[in-house]
């Protein structure tokens, strides 16, 4: 969904008579990166939209009262709060106070809020409310004793509040601004005022250390902030202390707090396994190739298991979920040096070649929670797609573009948070260990073809030529898992094959509506018998597993040698202690072992009537592949 | 300056959630449905945002009408430029 497309569904949905959108709330995650100015039209069109029109079974939205007062006027957070809470979940009823009621409402058990009988009660604070207009930078004793002052006034607030209602109310930590900080001259002053400040912060990080209060550390999440906390301007003219773009941190810290609330955090994390836990495929690169080390870019692998890891310790239940051969990656938890995750940190793996939306299905099953407690995390924007598209309620992390962004990925959405952690969170996994066992999870193939026919999946057979040789012959040598044998051929084999009219070597590449995968995978022919054309090997990379593609070249092959009259087409298979998945390629295409010899499996397959191997979801494309 | 027109229209009818077309050069601020100076600030962000120009609240204050609006983000564009 685009942007543009949200919008327009939301609109449709005002109108009194609108139909309802199942969907809608579910894909309001699309507006993620749109400018903060149309994420404001949005929450404040959605304000206008029954809940039931948005509520949908695989999507459920659930009902949260939720006051908002404060100490300053609080600009743009109504639509963005009821956005950012909509977007995971939650159809809040929102209760805005002006500017600067904070205390009253607080305090007053017959105000407006009181009234309201909010179960979360957020609460914004701003520097200006402290500070005493006209502070003497010679007195800075003065101006502590102040604050202590103020916050006394507050927390007397707040404990009247708490001790009157059973809901939760958030404070947070207050950025001071700059423009106090530089009316001092010296350093030494400065300095001190900054810990009076902290001094301040302090404070109100213990107010919200019992009782229902809790208080956000704005100060800490605004770091990686990008502008100005305030515009001047706005400050000056109307009393408003931030910024839209802070208004909008603030509002997703804030659903994430009332999702916390609600106790619908995460309890999983299903992890994917090849370029998302360490660089590179383990199947194809090896235990010793694959990096995860203290350089870049393993070290950011190794980040992501360490912040797993730190998952793990607070309760979250960690899995595995990655197309592996799973005697492979037993073999990597038991012996890499360099990873900090082993298997004892996982409740489960689902290490297999089968769909990974089934695997977190049967994975949910397992430990028997619900898919919308599941976090996947992978680096492939294949698997996501899928995911997002069968398991609409799994919330998907995908790891993409730099790694050393990945471990920011895994947590900046909050999944996770709860308000707090005990002794029991610690010991989860164990618990969990000992009750789903070590079930190893069965490859499912079952097709969700409708997936795969949207995928608009493109394969191109073709000639090797020049510029593409050197690349297919690494691909061929590097290949453990998709290939024919432990004799690949060298460059040099390859390059006097694609010379000689004996012999024909193919390319395959891939692409799909994401994107073009290049070079995946090459067939090395010998048809010196023109009856009977010999497939010597064939290789693919596992990044294109469980989707046909082996289907479709070797379809293409049969046509080629169809073409040239050949009757026959036969194949040569070594089995090493990797390549079973690509021994499974012949039996799965009709081909039959005819002949072994000196560890060689010789497959054949007739070619009169033509066999039809094409997967109905894939494309041969066109090209001059018959020279 | 009419796509400028077109921009800053747009911007309008997101903001106060005016129905496209109602916005005219000559439409006042004030005879907007849904207008007050909150949706002032909002545009102002929203002008800001979009078409990167840094205007003076004053001037912005003072404009009365759409069109007035356009020529202060064009004469901020020129000094800009210059």
């Amino acid at each position: 969904m685009r942007v543009e497309e949200v919008l327009l569904r939301i609109r449709r949905l005002r109108r009194p008579d609108a139909a309802p959108d199942p969907e809608l709330a579910a894909g309001l995650v699309h507006l993620d990166d749109a400018p903060v100015t149309t994420l404001a039209t949005a929450g404040r069109l959605l304000a206008d939209v029954p809940a039931e029109k948005l509520d949908s079974p695989e999507f459920p939205l659930r009902p949260l009262r939720v006051a908002v007062t404060g100490t300053f006027t609080p600009g743009t957070v109504e639509p963005l709060l009821r956005l950012a809470l909509l977007r995971i979940g939650i159809a809040a009823e929102l209760h805005v106070s002006g500017f600067d009621q904070l205390l009253r409402d607080l305090s007053d058990p017959h105000s407006e809020l009181a009234g309201f009988r909010p179960d979360v009660t957020l609460c914004l604070l701003h520097d200006g409310w402290f500070l005493p207009a006209e502070w003497d930078p010679g007195d800075l004793a003065g101006l502590r004793d102040t604050l202590t002052d103020r916050l006394g006034v507050l927390a007397a607030a707040v404990r009247g509040h708490t001790a009157r209602t059973d809901g939760a109310l958030l404070l947070h930590t207050v950025p001071l601004s700059p423009l106090e900080h530089r009316s001092l001259v010296s350093f030494r002053g400065r300095a001190e005022l900054g810990r009076i400040w902290r001094e301040l912060n302090g404070a109100l990080l213990e107010l919200g250390e019992r009782d229902g209060a809790y208080t956000l550390d704005l100060e800490t999440l605004l770091v990686d902030h990008d502008g100005p906390v305030r515009d001047e301007r706005l400050y000056r003219y109307a009393s408003m202390a931030w910024t839209p773009t802070v208004e909008r941190r603030y509002a997703h810290e804030a659903a994430t707090f009332c999702r916390a609330v609600l106790g619908k955090a995460a309890k999983v994390l299903a992890l994917d396994l090849d370029n998302t836990l360490w660089a590179g495929v383990l199947g194809d690169d090896g235990l010793a190739g694959i990096k995860l080390g203290t350089d870049y870019p393993g070290n950011c692998h190794r980040d992501v298991q360490r912040r797993a890891l730190a998952l793990r310790r607070q309760g979250v239940l960690l899995t595995v979920c990655s197309k592996n051969d799973p005697d492979v990656v037993a073999e990597a938890f038991d012996q890499h040096p360099d990873l900090l995750l082993r298997a004892d940190d996982f409740v489960a793996q689902a290490v297999n070649w089968g769909r990974k939306d089934e695997n977190l299905r049967q994975l949910a099953g397992t430990l028997n929670l619900g898919l919308d407690g599941v976090v996947f995390a992978d680096d492939s924007p294949f698997e996501c797609e899928l995911v997002r598209r069968e398991l609409p309620t799994v919330r998907v992390v995908e790891l993409a573009g730099d790694p050393a962004g990945f471990s920011t990925r895994l947590l900046a959405e909050g999944h996770f948070t709860v308000l707090a952690t005990g002794a029991t969170d610690r010991e989860r996994t164990e618990l969990y260990r000992a009750r789903a066992g070590r079930e190893r999870f069965a490859a499912t193939f079952a097709s969700a073809e409708d997936y795969l026919h949207e995928l608009k999946l493109r394969v191109a057979v073709r000639p090797v030529d020049e510029l593409s040789l050197p690349r297919l012959a690494q691909l061929g040598l590097r290949t453990n898992q998709f290939t024919m044998t432990d004799r690949a051929h060298t460059e040099a084999q390859t390059r006097q094959r694609a010379a000689s009219a004996d012999h024909l070597v193919l390319t395959v590449a891939v692409a799909d509506r994401f994107g073009d995968e290049g070079l995946v995978g090459g067939v090395w022919l010998d048809r010196s018998d023109p009856d009977t054309w010999v497939i010597e090997n064939f290789v693919l990379s596992c990044r294109v597993f469980s989707r046909g593609i082996e289907q479709a070249v070797l379809h293409r092959v049969a046509e080629l040698a169809g073409a040239a009259d050949a009757t026959r087409l036969e194949a040569l298979f070594r089995p090493t202690a990797r390549n079973k998945p690509g021994g499974a390629a012949w039996p799965a295409a009709g081909f039959v072992a005819a002949a072994e010899e000196d560890g060689t499996t010789r497959f054949a397959l007739p070619l009169r009537p033509p066999p039809r191997l094409l997967p109905a979801w894939i494309t041969l494309e066109e090209g001059d592949a018959g020279a | 300056m009419p796509e400028l027109f077109t921009t800053v229209a747009d911007l309008i009818e997101q903001v106060a959630d005016v129905p496209a077309g109602q916005v005219r050069p000559e439409a006042r601020f004030d005879a907007l449905t849904n207008w007050t100076s909150l949706e002032a600030l909002r545009l102002l962000a929203a002008i800001e945002d979009d078409l990167g120009v840094q205007l003076d609240l004053r001037e912005y204050l003072a404009v009365t009408d759409v069109d007035g609006l356009v020529a202060l983000i064009a004469a901020e564009w020129d000094g800009a430029s210059r």
